[in-house]
């Protein structure tokens, strides 16, 4: 291995061996799990989810959970000329002798990166081709909420938090090998856990339109409906003190303390601001004690606080006074994402970040308040401008906004909005005295392409076709013309690949196979997406894109997804979905309770 | 208050690159109760100081990190608790307490590697160290480097070779140890003499190789 790893580029990506690495014999104990993350490793080690279970897995004797991550190109060459399988960073261990491999699915462009793995593994792509002896392959994850298009890889899928189900299957696993079971009487055990689905046991019948008429049992272990885990107590919870300190800059290189789970907001587009439901915080003492212990234990210089919206947080301001206070003189800095800007986190901003002013970050998504109205983003026209007004006074001098394209209703009016938005910021920088604003304004405009989403409320519109889209980017580039605005935009390509996905049901694993014979990998990076060979795999698998990412469903449908349950009802997404067509917004969950659903498990913000 | 530290860097370590090296100290004393002593300015930064990079890839017996302290603390204490929270590979093997104003970059003046390389065994071996042996017997030695602005030019390495010697260390390896300039005025990365050697026996199937830094000459 040692001279192959000379030939790469950043060998220290597979050899492991950090600080707070768990190290144990994989000979001693009873499973041995293998955490799959379908990406590089600087993507994979800055994803809290693969913490959090690397370090529950591994607090249980009878376990040792490993880390993959996939082989940059460099090194999967190297691994396919001398014949190298794909091991796991602690042990260096191939796949196979691993009694299960859990994947994350983070993004749908991660798809083929999963099969491209499983190949470099040894590991049949099919569930049904798997035999006796062989890992199990399973999966969670956001997008696990739709497993239909890639049903057909894994044996199964864990729906929701992972923290109790996971340990309820490794039980189940432990207690299967001891008594020397069938690998099928095995998914017969799990299917009966609540959250856990296994594709194999239902059949899915079409009707002559190509819509599904329905899922069938065909398994008498197996339920109607999955149900996602949800954890009640987060005080409770245990948390990865031991962090992994990787050697290299990885995206989040910092320790992320993780203050709740969920959103209040509702946003219509965001698929986070449902399936994560409800609202759920960790205590202020639990947040500062887990901190202290954290940069005790890594020695980083930073702590972000992670979660949706971070200062819906409600001790939100005495939290970061006390951090900031406890971590200060030690050159411990706060990073603060996702916070929604107003004067008092303009002062806390001011407070943490005294030297280099970063830029005001704002994510207005749409351009118009009738179609932030839609979108039911309660941001408006005045916040922004007033907040940017504060921050131009208190020095700031960089603004990088947030915007949508191809959302639901929007005309070229709302274009004109975004436009008319990113200049009235210029004109508030303008009417600040010059002697009290910085020098040298940049205000940026970013605009992605929508994406439909399953369990969101706009999950049964269609999206714009690629031609529509760059219409509209051009317009926005024709606009968008003062010297002070930059405009960053990205080739819709690969957004349309991500609804087509998204939206997909079982008749997409064929295709997702076949991008991945083509060739296809490392979906996400744009110098690895070839748009044209996924068209070649629809084709020869006789898939219709447009039919998955175009089509308007109609709402009595029967969705891919629709056996899947997030807790919140299917009527409250149809409600939401004529609120949104009503341009009528729906308060956020601490204004009042919209009856999504989810309050009937009684915890969080449901009862609070 | 500035302590000396001398350190090995071994097994998988060794391919941490030098930025990332300097952020696992600086973390490591970060871990510790020490009473470390921040920079002043605007960023405030565990003050550090490394003698020479080391390539990513190579080992090292003989790396100097110079950590300056608030207060006076006992070397044997300070050597157990770095060796304590500082990853497997990094080994702290002595620590003084340094009188020397200097930079430890100004100090660096030569030294010695051990290149070990091994063969794909039908080679005759004792051909080929006379091969290696009358490539560096040359009065000019010149090597394609990659100069600023990325181009590529040619220069001459053999001024910053001080000796060297080859010898047969197995059936299909030999060992190269190089004693060349090293620092911040004259430096000869070792990289280039393996470039060289892999050059000049195009068509010599190499299996492997390996630097080793033995050692690192300070000089005031």
């Amino acid at each position: 291995m040692d001279k192959f790893l000379k030939m790469v580029e950043k060998p220290i990506r597979y050899t492991g061996e950090e600080v707070n690495m768990c190290k144990k014999d994989p000979s001693k104990v009873k499973c041995r799990y293998a955490f799959c993350f379908p990406d590089v490793y600087e993507i994979g080690m800055s994803h809290l989810g693969l913490r959090i279970l690397y370090d529950l897995y591994n607090r249980r004797e009878d376990t040792y959970c490993e880390r993959v991550f996939a082989p940059w190109v460099d090194m999967e060459q190297i691994m396919r000329d001398n014949d190298i399988k794909l091991f796991a960073l602690e042990s260096k261990d191939e796949l196979m002798k691993f009694d299960m491999l859990g994947f994350t699915l983070q993004y749908e462009m991660s798809y083929t990166n999963i099969l491209n793995m499983l190949d470099l593994a040894g590991i049949p792509l099919l569930s049904k081709d798997r035999t006796e002896g062989m890992p199990f392959v399973m999966a969670g994850g956001p997008c696990a909420y739709n497993p239909e298009p890639i049903a057909d890889f894994f044996d199964f899928f864990v729906m929701g938090e992972g923290e109790e189900v996971n340990m309820e299957i490794t039980d189940a696993y432990i207690k299967w090998k001891d008594e020397k079971k069938t690998r099928i009487e095995f998914l017969e055990e799990v299917a009966q856990i609540e959250g856990v689905y296994v594709p194999a046991f239902y059949d899915v019948s079409y009707n002559e339109d190509g819509t599904i008429k329905e899922y069938k049992k065909n398994n008498a272990n197996a339920k109607d409906i999955i149900t996602k885990r949800i954890i009640k107590d987060l005080d409770t919870l245990t948390y990865p003190e031991k962090w992994i300190v990787p050697y290299l800059n990885v995206v989040h290189d910092r320790v992320m303390l993780e203050m709740f789970r969920g959103c209040i907001r509702g946003c219509r587009f965001c698929q986070a601001g449902y399936i994560y439901r409800p609202v759920r915080e960790k205590s202020k003492e639990r947040l500062k004690e887990l901190a202290k212990n954290l940069i005790k234990n890594t020695g980083y210089e930073e702590i972000s606080l992670t979660s949706l919206s971070t200062s819906d947080y409600r001790e939100f301001h005495s939290l970061a006074d006390d951090l900031i206070k406890e971590f200060k003189p030690k050159n411990v800095n706060l990073s603060l994402p996702s916070l929604r800007i107003d004067s008092i986190s303009l002062k806390l901003l001011d407070e943490v970040n005294q030297v280099r002013k970063s830029g005001l970050t704002f994510a207005p998504e749409a351009g118009t308040q009738r179609l932030r109205d839609v979108i039911n983003k309660g941001l408006t026209e005045e916040d922004i401008l007033s907040a940017c007004d504060k921050a131009f006074r208190s020095g700031w001098n960089t603004i990088k906004l947030y915007f949508m394209i191809g959302l639901p209703t929007e005309t070229y009016d709302d274009l004109q909005g975004i436009v008319d938005l990113a200049n009235k910021i210029v004109d508030t920088y303008y009417a600040v005295p010059k002697t009290e604003r910085t020098k040298g304004l940049s205000v940026t405009v970013s605009a992605s392409t929508f994406v439909p989403k399953p369990f969101t409320p706009f999950q049964w519109f269609g999206q714009d076709d690629i031609e529509t889209i760059k219409q509209k980017q051009d317009f926005l580039k024709n606009n968008l013309t003062n010297r002070a605005i930059k405009f960053n935009w990205h080739e819709p390509e690969i957004s349309v690949l991500e609804a087509i996905v998204a939206k997909g049901d079982r008749r997409m694993c064929k295709a997702i196979q076949r991008a991945f014979e083509l060739g296809c990998k490392f979906d996400s990076w744009g110098e690895f997406f070839d748009y044209e060979k996924w068209m070649q795999a629809f084709k020869e698998t006789n898939v219709e894109p447009k039919y998955y990412s175009e089509r308007k469903i109609g709402l009595d449908e029967r969705l891919p997804w629709d056996h899947i349950n997030i807790l919140v009802n299917k009527d409250f997404f149809k409600r939401e979905y004529n609120n949104a067509l009503n341009e009528k917004v729906t308060p956020n969950c601490r204004q009042n309770c919209a009856g999504c659903g989810v309050g009937k498990c009684g915890i969080g913000v449901c009862v609070e | 208050m500035i302590y000396r530290m001398k350190f090995e860097k071994h097994d998988e370590v060794k391919y941490i690159g030098h930025l990332d090296t300097m952020r696992t100290f600086t973390r490591c004393i970060k871990r510790t109760s020490l009473p470390i002593k921040f920079s002043k300015g605007f960023n405030p930064r565990v003050q550090l100081s490394f003698a020479l990079p080391l390539g990513v890839g190579v080992t090292s017996d003989s790396e100097y990190v110079d950590l300056e302290l608030e207060d006076e603390v006992d070397v044997i204490e300070l050597k157990k608790e770095l060796n304590s929270t500082l990853p497997d590979g990094f080994k702290i093997v002595n620590v003084i307490k340094s009188e020397n104003s200097k930079s430890l970059m100004s100090l660096v003046k030569e030294a010695i590697y051990e290149i070990g390389i091994e063969f794909e065994n039908d080679d005759d071996i004792e051909e080929l160290v006379q091969k290696i042996e009358n490539i560096f017997a040359q009065e000019v030695i010149e090597v394609e480097k990659q100069g600023k602005n990325k181009k590529i030019e040619l220069v001459n390495i053999k001024p910053n070779i001080l000796d060297i010697e080859v010898e047969v260390i197995g059936f299909s390896s030999i060992r190269v140890t190089l004693h060349c300039n090293a620092g911040s005025e004259n430096n000869l990365n070792p990289n280039l003499v393996v470039d060289k050697i892999k050059n000049e026996l195009a068509g010599t199937e190499i299996i492997d190789f390996n630097i080793h830094r033995r050692e690192l000459i300070l000089k005031d």
